[in-house]
This record gives structure tokens, C-alpha cells and sequence, in this order.
């Protein structure tokens, strides 16, 4: 009995597929990089890079499995019973047609739909492999000082990232009762309540003078003072500030008690930072008042109201505590601003996504230069978080800052050259978040992204210094594989078929030996019809554009649908 | 009374290898062309018709071998379906590949000889505002003018910090496989590495093409070589590499499944540009130690080549079947 073709073509590409699979799984568990990878991410390696291999071999695999099973086809139509007329073989391939169809489709929603993500993980895996082995040996060196406390930090980290290692958690309980033996508990730092935000000018002025009326002064020169600067045609607003200002400055010499008169003056002082745009230091002053006078509460306000002027300028140093063990991208490289009179190039050693929080930047380099080699200035900064400018755009924040500790600031540092005081601790870069994230310097964030991605952002990624014509090529070449996957099959189908097997019965043993060759033969030969493919259109986006390249592609592509599709239906019954 | 179809079709195979020799070719030779033009000179000018006809002659002498190869596979394949007697299909195939190589690589050569060999120029690698990776590191540039760069921007991320330096110039140079730029100053630096360039990136194959490419690169090579050095050595050489092809076809009768028996050949076939590739290269200090005759050290390859032809044939003689191709037929 004849089986239906499309029965064995499936049956054969569901055991390509699984055995290919299979092999692939096991080729990437025992090729387990050991010095990159933690050996916890064993067998999740396993399974994404043997996917990964699967994807990038599918072609080749269904091509081999779809020749294997038609020319094997041939022997069993043989058999057919004495009298039946042959089928014409395009009636015997007709369902096929368009499983191949349903094929190309999948192939597609594989290759650029879930590969890109799990080639992510995998980088991801890479990188926090090697931040676990960095908290190893940190906990190492606290434990050789006698640091139990920052042993326990340490292997607190790691666990993060290898959360089923008993040995480490072991030396984490004993490092947890080192530190508690030798230390008492420190206490809970207390979060201060964050003062409320947007506040418009309006009720800024209404305040201001409900605090004027209490002769709060000020207090009712900073509402006055913020609605002034939100809203410069108020009148009333300056006019206030002015008003509540005087009081101030005349409060001071009524005080009759020195000690209120010095506090008075200190708190003058940190207030007057505020106002001067630097809220940092307004910040540490209010803080080390606050510290002898908790129960001010001028102070406690502006204590709030300087930390939250920090915004847009600094960040709190928590905000990135235990980010630096989170999956990001790494090694970013792009030209951030390219003029007539100078290049701006920025390097950001690793961007962390951390979707409520923000996104926070590790190990950033900045350098802007004349076409002469004149270095105008030149930064690192150890940390950064990108915020949204006034204006639309994005800028990093190179200042990161302890809320209790004035000496546990970081900032930019000046390699050579220097910028106004006032743009010092801000860089305003070009690229967004999901750009950055595509500028690896290896390349793997391009590569990396979907079709769809690749297509929206391409001439922005030209701009930041990437290959205008890789990207285009590679635009080209991801648009066109499920083509050549449906020229590939199609061949396979006639090629098979032509070379069927004279086998009366089942093949023997010898031959069933060999099948494995087939997919290495196949895989020769699809590998090289995707390279010539490769030539053709690296060629036409070279010299004519992507545009072009479209159309040339998609022309290559119907002509060769075409001719494999003839093949296909000239095939005798 | 012979049938009539097996006199037709040893008449029709000189033929028929021609006319695929010239459509391989014809495909070859363009795609050679247009990664010739992509990858050396796209940088330095537009394409032109002009320059197309001049390249020719030499991107036909580059793939000239690996047509002759596949055209022998594709008449291998034409032979699985309509066979014939093996050891005159043998002569045939041989004689007549033999005659195209030989000749083909002759004369595509001479005609070649008159092109400029391609030039790579820094405005083909070294693109303005793009960063082009050197080795481990990464430049980039403002301007570009001959091989003299200017406003050059160095990127080092194994450094732990500053890990960007700029100089005002440098100028590059290229060889085979590695270009070097030399900045000038108090502290001259001088960069070198295998350019990881722009073209490479969009002619870049996959491991097992470029594994591919490279094995019939350096028979190509050694072809030339032996061509350009003695006339007898080179007709030895190709006598010996086609007899080795002309004699795979044993692979073509080894199973009653054509399909398994010609990718058997074609996997052969790869093979054998390998095994060239491993005595040519990789073995050639231990081959040149051991044989201290240099013409048998020149000649080793294409000895093996020759020998294993040899091996092939005999297995054909003895172990399979003269009907085989008949049985195949009649079931």
C-alpha cells in the first residue's frame, strides 16, 4: 500500500527534527563552556544553544528530511496494486505544497521571533556567570580579612544569580553567624517619606502665602520662589518671594539667642544653596542639621524638598545596589554627536532595564574630539541612570550619591578637559533605550533582533556609528531565508523524487546506515545556496541600495520558486 | 544489436559537460566578480561595466577548478539516471575535464594577467563616523585620503579605564590577511590585526562555507602556483585530481538509492578539497622533513590525489557488481 506523501514527509521531518534536535542538545551539553558559564546554567544552556543550532540547521535538516522520504516514497509506489494507473506525481505532491508553505511560516516565527529572545538569555547567562565568579571571589578576599559581614553581602549576591548552590548558601549561614557573633545588628535605615510632586504654579502661590499668612517666611519664599521659575508671567509670584525674602534676612538680626541666631543662619545657608540650583549640597547641609536638630521642622521640609530637587540632577547610590547582578546589555559603542567642529563617542560598559525602577548604566566613557585629534573633554563615571530630559531627549546622570553619607558620592571624572559646572554631571545622549541595547560592540544586539526592529531602527543605528550596509544586508538576507527555505524544499521534493530509491521493499540496512550522511550533504549544499545568496544581495546593497536589494532579492527568489516549482511538477509519476 | 540509447548517450556527455561546465562557470564567475568588487574595491569606485570585463578573465581562472568539480558532479548525476558503461563514462569524464581544466586555467590566466589585481584601499575599510574593528580593537575615523586617516578615534574595551585615545593621524596598511595602522608622534603606535572589516561583514560566510572556501582557495592556489612554476607539474597535478573525481563515480553505483549514492560523491568530493587543504598546508613542515626531494614534496598532494584514485578504482573493479547499473535500471 502507497502511503500518502505528505504522510511520510511529515513523519520523516518529525524524526529529522527530533534526532536533530537531540543531537544538537547533546553537542551543546557537552561542549558546556565550563570558564564562561556557571556550571547551575548546565542544562538551560543545553536546551537554548541546541535551539539555537536547531534553527540555525533547520534548513538544511527539513531539505534532507523531505529528499530522504520522497525518494524513499518511490520504492513502496511501486508496489502499487496491478491495473491502478500511476498518479500524477503534482497530484501525489499537491498537499505537500502547501505543508511547505505552512513550514516556511513556522520557520520564519522561529528564526525571527523566538531566536532573538533566547540568544539574548544566553548572553545574559554569560555575563551573570561571570559577575557570580566576580562575587566569589569578593566574598573570598572579605572572608581572608576577616570580613564576615562582606562575606555574607557577597555570597548573598552570588546566590542571587546560582539560588540552588548548597555549598555557597552553606557559607553564607556560616558567614551570616560569623557577622552576627562578632557585630551587633546594625539598625534599619528609615526610609524618609519622598515629599509630593507637580505641583503647578497656581497652588504653588496659594501656598506660598498660606505659609506667609503663618510667617513661615521660608516656606513661603520657596513655594514662591518654584512658582516664579514654573511660571514667569505670574506678577504675584516674585512679588511674594520678594516679600517673604526680606523677612527672612530680617528675621535673623531680631533673634536675640545666639544659639537660635547660628541655627538660624546655618539653615539660611543650606536654603540658600537650594536656591542656587545646587540641591546636592543643600541636601548633605540639611542632612547634617537635621542630624543635630531632629525635631525642626524647617529643616525635615527642606531636607525632602532638596532630595527631591536631586532628581534630574543625581540619584541615590540605593537605587543601583544588587543591579550589577541583573541580566543587561554590555559593551555599548556609539557616536552620540557627530558636527562640523567635533565627534562625541560614548561607551557604557553594561545598561541594566530594571522596568519600575528606571535604567541604570555601569562603567560609562565619554569623549568629545575636533577632526583635528584636539581631546575637548573626556569622562568616566562608574555609574549612571537615564532620565528624560525637559526636552524630550535623554541624558545619563553621571552623579550617584548616598543619602546619608556625604564622603559615598560618585562622579564623573574628568580624564582631560572640563565642561560648564552645570552640565558637569549630565550627558545627553541620542540613542533610547531599545537603540542602546542594539549597539553591542560585538554586534550581537543586531544581529540579535527581529526583522521588525532591525527594519524600524536602521537608519538610527547607521547614525550611531553601525555599518549602514551590514544592517541592510542583514535586513535583506533574514526577509528572504523563509523563501529559500520554500526554494530548498521544493528542489528537495523534485530531487528526491528523481533519485528515488530502487528498492523493491525496504531499504537495507547498509543504506539505512548512511542516511545521517544525507542532512552533511544537505547542509553542504543549502549553506552554500544561502552564501551565493548572501553574494548576490551584499553586492546589490553595495552598490545600489536596500531598496534595490528588495527587489532584487525578492526577484531571485520568485524566479527560482518558479523553476523549482516546474521541477517539482515535471517529475514523472 | 547495441540499443540505441547506449551509444547516444556516451556521444551526448562530452556535450552536456560543456554546456553545464559554461553555465557553472557563468554562475561562479559572476558571483566571484561581485564579492571581488564588494569586498576590495567598493570603497574606491562605483561598479562599472568596464570594470566587470576587465575583472573576468581572472574571477573565471579563480573558480575555474571548483566548476570543473561541480560540473563533474552534476554529469555524475545525469550518469545515476541514464547510465552507462563506467569504464567509458570514466574516460570520457576525464578526458573531457581534463582538456577543460587544463586549457581553461591556461588560458583564463593569461587573459587575466592584464587586470589589476584588486587593491585594498583604507577608504574600503575605514568608513567616517563608523567604528571599524582592528584586532581587538576599534577605530574610527573623521576623514579618509589615500591610506591616510585623520581625526582617528582608538576604542580599547579590554582596558579598564580610559579606554579611548585619540590622535590627530595615522596611516594604514594592508597585507593578505591583516591590515596595520601606524600612529605617528613621540610615541609612535603601530596597530595590527585581522580586520574584522566592513565588506567582511557583508560577505560573511558561515563556518562550514568559509571552511568550504577556503579548502578550494588553496587548491586554487596551488594550481596557479604549480601553473605559473612548471607545465608538467600543473598537468600532472590536474591529471591527478580529476582522475581522483572520474573515479569517485564508483560512489554513483554503490546502492541501489541514487540519492544516497550521489551525495556519497558530493561528500567525497568536499572531502578530497580537505584532505589537499591537510597535505598542502597543515602537514606540508612534517612532509617537507620526512621527503627531502622538493619535487616529491611540490608533488605530494597530487601523488595522494592519484593514489586514492587508484584505491577507488580498484574497489570499483573488484567489489561492485558490472551489472549493478543495470539492476538499477531493470527494478
Amino acid at each position: 500500500m502507497n502511503r500518502p506523501l505528505l504522510g511520510r514527509i511529515s513523519s520523516f521531518l518529525f524524526a529529522f527534527a527530533a534526532i536533530g534536535y537531540g543531537l544538537f542538545f547533546a553537542w551543546a551539553a557537552v561542549r558546556f563552556p565550563i570558564d564562561r558559564l556557571l556550571p547551575a546554567f548546565h542544562w538551560e544552556f543545553a536546551l537554548k544553544k541546541g535551539f539555537l543550532l536547531f534553527v540555525e540547521y533547520l534548513i538544511p535538516l527539513c531539505a534532507a528530511a523531505i529528499a530522504v522520504a520522497v525518494s524513499l516514497a518511490g520504492s513502496s509506489a511501486m508496489a502499487r496494486a496491478a491495473g491502478t494507473p500511476p498518479q500524477p506525481f503534482s497530484r501525489i505532491a499537491g498537499s505537500t505544497i502547501v505543508t511547505f508553505i505552512l513550514l516556511a511560516v513556522a520557520y520564519a516565527v522561529l528564526a525571527e521571533g523566538v531566536a532573538p529572545g533566547v540568544r539574548r538569555r544566553l548572553s545574559d547567562m554569560e555575563h551573570r556567570s561571570s559577575l557570580a565568579r566576580e562575587f566569589l571571589s569578593r566574598a573570598e578576599k572579605a572572608g581572608r580579612d576577616g570580613d564576615w559581614a562582606g562575606r555574607r553581602d557577597a555570597l548573598a549576591l552570588y546566590l542571587e544569580i546560582d539560588k540552588g548552590n548548597r555549598v555557597v548558601t552553606a557559607q553564607k549561614l556560616e558567614a551570616e553567624a560569623e557577622a552576627s557573633a562578632r557585630k551587633p545588628p546594625a539598625p534599619k535605615p528609615v526610609r524618609r517619606e519622598e515629599p509630593p510632586q507637580n505641583v503647578d504654579a497656581a497652588s504653588l502661590v496659594e501656598r506660598a502665602k498660606y505659609y506667609f499668612d503663618r510667617e513661615d517666611w521660608f516656606s513661603a519664599h520657596y513655594y514662591a520662589s518654584r512658582a516664579a521659575t514654573i511660571d514667569p508671567r505670574r506678577k504675584d509670584a516674585p512679588g511674594l518671594a520678594a516679600q517673604a525674602w526680606e523677612k527672612i534676612t530680617g528675621a535673623a538680626a531680631s533673634l536675640k539667642d545666639r544659639q537660635a541666631r547660628q541655627l538660624y543662619q546655618e539653615k539660611l545657608g543650606a536654603y540658600t544653596l537650594l536656591l542656587a540650583n545646587d540641591p546636592v549640597a543643600a541636601y548633605y547641609r540639611f542632612l547634617e542639621l537635621a542630624a543635630r536638630y531632629p525635631k525642626d521642622p524647617d529643616i525635615q521640609e527642606y531636607l525632602a524638598e532638596s532630595a527631591k530637587a536631586m532628581k534630574g540632577i543625581a540619584f541615590f547610590r540605593e537605587e543601583i545596589e544588587g543591579m550589577d547582578s541583573l541580566p543587561g546589555t554590555r559593551e555599548i559603542l556609539f557616536i552620540n554627536a557627530n558636527g562640523k567642529d567635533f565627534t562625541e563617542a560614548v561607551l557604557i560598559g553594561k545598561m541594566v532595564e530594571a522596568n519600575r525602577k528606571g535604567t541604570y548604566l555601569f562603567d560609562i566613557e565619554a569623549v568629545r574630539y575636533r577632526p583635528t585629534g584636539e581631546v575637548l573633554w573626556h569622562l568616566s563615571a562608574p555609574y549612571g541612570k537615564l532620565e528624560a530630559t525637559a526636552d524630550g531627549g535623554r541624558a545619563i546622570l553621571l552623579r550617584c550619591v548616598d543619602r546619608g553619607d556625604r564622603s559615598g558620592q560618585n562622579g564623573p571624572r574628568y580624564l582631560s578637559g572640563s565642561r560648564p559646572a552645570a552640565e558637569r554631571n549630565m550627558l545627553p545622549i541620542t540613542p533610547t533605550t531599545e537603540e542602546l541595547a542594539a549597539l553591542r560592540i560585538d554586534g550581537g544586539g543586531a544581529a540579535g533582533m527581529g526583522l521588525p526592529g532591525l527594519w524600524r531602527l536602521r537608519e538610527r543605528l547607521a547614525s550611531f556609528g553601525m555599518q549602514r550596509e551590514s544592517l541592510e544586508t542583514e535586513i535583506v538576507m533574514k526577509a528572504f531565508m523563509p523563501l529559500a527555505f520554500l526554494v530548498l524544499a521544493f528542489l528537495s521534493l523534485s530531487f528526491g523524487w528523481a533519485f528515488r530509491a530502487r528498492y523493491l521493499g525496504r531499504p537495507p540496512l547498509f543504506a539505512i546506515l548512511f542516511i545521517p550522511l544525507v542532512p552533511v550533504a544537505a547542509a553542504l549544499a543549502s549553506l552554500l545556496y544561502v552564501h551565493a545568496h548572501r553574494i548576490v544581495l551584499g553586492f546589490v546593497v553595495l552598490a545600489f541600495g536596500l531598496t534595490a536589494a528588495l527587489i532584487v532579492g525578492a526577484a531571485i527568489s520568485l524566479v527560482l520558486l518558479a523553476v523549482a516549482l516546474a521541477l517539482t511538477a515535471g517529475q514523472a509519476t | 544489436m547495441i540499443p540505441s540509447a547506449e551509444v547516444k548517450e556516451p556521444l551526448k556527455l562530452p556535450f552536456l559537460f560543456l554546456f553545464i561546465l559554461l553555465c557553472v562557470l557563468a554562475i561562479l564567475s559572476a558571483l566571484n566578480l561581485l564579492f571581488t568588487w564588494g569586498m576590495y574595491e567598493s570603497g574606491a569606485h562605483r561598479f562599472a561595466f568596464g570594470y566587470a570585463l576587465a575583472r573576468l578573465p581572472r574571477s573565471g581562472f579563480e573558480v575555474m577548478l571548483p566548476s570543473v568539480v561541480l560540473s563533474l558532479l552534476l554529469l555524475g548525476m545525469r550518469m545515476a539516471r541514464r547510465p552507462f558503461s563506467r569504464f567509458l563514462g570514466l574516460l570520457i569524464c576525464l578526458a573531457v575535464s581534463y582538456a577543460a581544466l587544463v586549457n581553461g586555467m591556461i588560458w583564463l590566466r593569461a587573459l587575466g594577467q592584464k587586470s589589476r589585481p584588486p587593491q585594498a584601499a583604507a577608504v574600503q575599510y575605514f568608513r567616517p563616523a563608523g567604528f571599524t574593528p582592528v584586532g581587538r580593537v576599534l577605530l574610527s575615523v573623521r576623514s579618509v585620503e589615500g591610506n591616510s586617516l585623520d581625526g582617528v578615534l582608538l576604542v580599547d574595551p579590554a582596558q579598564k579605564s580610559a579606554r579611548f585615545s585619540v590622535f590627530p593621524e595615522a596611516k594604514a596598511a594592508f597585507s593578505d590577511d591583516e591590515v596595520s595602522v601606524t600612529f605617528p608622534g613621540a610615541r609612535p603606535l603601530r596597530l595590527a590585526g585581522k580586520p574584522g572589516l566592513r565588506p567582511g561583514a557583508i560577505f560573511e560566510p558561515d563556518r562550514f562555507t568559509a571552511l568550504f572556501l577556503r579548502d578550494f582557495g588553496v587548491l586554487t592556489a596551488d594550481f596557479e602556483r604549480l601553473l605559473a612554476g612548471s607545465l608538467p607539474e600543473f598537468f600532472a597535478a590536474c591529471f591527478a585530481l580529476l582522475f581522483l573525481c572520474t573515479a569517485s563515480f564508483v560512489f554513483l553505483r554503490a546502492s541501489r538509492w541514487p540519492l544516497l549514492n550521489i551525495l556519497l560523491l558530493a561528500l567525497a568530493v568536499r572531502g578530497y578539497a580537505l584532505l589537499w587543504h591537510v597535505l598542502s598546508v597543515s602537514l606540508a613542515p612534517v612532509i617537507a622533513r620526512v621527503v627531502t626531494d622538493r619535487l616529491l614534496v611540490r608533488m605530494f598532494p597530487s601523488a595522494a590525489m592519484a593514489a586514492l584514485g587508484i584505491v577507488l578504482l580498484l574497489v570499483d573493479i573488484l567489489f561492485i557488481p558490472v551489472d549493478r547499473w543495470k539492476q538499477v535500471e531493470e527494478s
